[in-house]
């Protein structure tokens, strides 16, 4: 109930998980991120974010913005040998773009 | 960020726990062998050779006869079957997963590769084709070399040692 109530507020809380933001970010970190970053403006190269897995929504990723392409925005990881990102799945539409990373805690 | 912010959040955490963001490969393992799709082709090629060399009992034979040979063609089917699916899978998975974009300067013919891969894995399950088994797994030995090669590998091809008979790819 919580969780769901969560998901309607501005911003977001969420446990990192894995290597590929290394040394940006480590496993265990928590960032926290702003969902309404991008419904005023786009996003920029350098931006940190996270994006819903195109392959699988339900799976969330956290990667920097690259650049515009083809109509979406190539994320790639901070850590190219460990991450999933852009080069295996193409460019990220702008709406599953969740929000763009304001710091740890 | 300032300290209040930091603790209410951490305090919310304590509360709700904070959803998982990834930040890796979907599994980081970075673990990929071309071994299982070449073991997978060479079994559908051994199949391919025991359904040819099963002998069809004559008009006069028992029952008893015709019921093993349908019971062992039925068997190297369904393994045949299950086999090329595998391979198909192993494959797939590799190219998916482990092949990027920058491989294809050293290896142009990549996709085609695959694609003709999947195909041929798919024709040795329609039909019994000899042809189209050893293609297969001429397919994947091809498939094996490149993946060892982007690995800045060598290859060596030697006697596969199995019933089989043949080649296998072995990293050198």
């Amino acid at each position: 109930m919580l969780r769901r109530l969560g998901a309607l507020l501005p911003f977001g809380r969420y446990e990192v998980e894995g290597e590929s933001m290394t040394p940006t970010f480590g496993a265990g970190q928590r960032v926290f991120v702003n969902r309404l970053a991008y419904w005023f403006r786009e996003p920029k190269p350098g931006d940190l974010v996270v994006v819903r897995d195109p392959r699988d929504g339900a799976r969330l990723l956290l990667k920097r913005i690259d650049r515009e392409a083809d109509g979406g925005w190539l994320v790639l990881g901070d850590n190219p040998a460990a991450s999933t990102d852009s080069r295996a799945f193409g460019p990220v539409k702008k709406s599953l773009i969740v929000g763009k990373v304001w710091g740890t805690y | 960020m300032n300290a209040l912010l930091r603790s209410t959040l951490r305090f919310i955490d304590r509360v709700s726990p904070p959803d998982t963001v990834s930040a890796h490969c979907d599994i980081p393992c970075g673990i990929y062998d071309p071994h299982m799709a070449q073991i997978s082709a060479q079994t559908v090629v051994r199949m391919h050779q025991l359904i040819a060399d099963l002998e069809r009992p004559g008009p006069d034979a028992d029952p008893a006869a015709f019921a093993n040979y349908a019971n062992s063609m039925a068997r190297y089917v369904a393994v045949k079957e299950e086999h090329a699916e595998l391979c198909k899978q192993e494959v797939r998975i590799i190219w998916a997963d482990y092949f990027k974009p920058e491989h294809l300067g050293d290896h142009p013919e990549l996709h085609t590769k695959v694609w003709n891969i999947l195909k041929l894995g798919s024709k040795v399950r329609q039909t019994v084709d000899m042809k189209a088994a050893e293609d297969l797994l001429a397919g994947v030995q091809e498939f094996a070399e490149a993946f060892w090669a982007s690995k800045g590998a060598s290859t060596t091809r030697g006697p596969s040692r199995q019933a089989v008979g043949g080649e296998s790819v072995y990293p050198a």
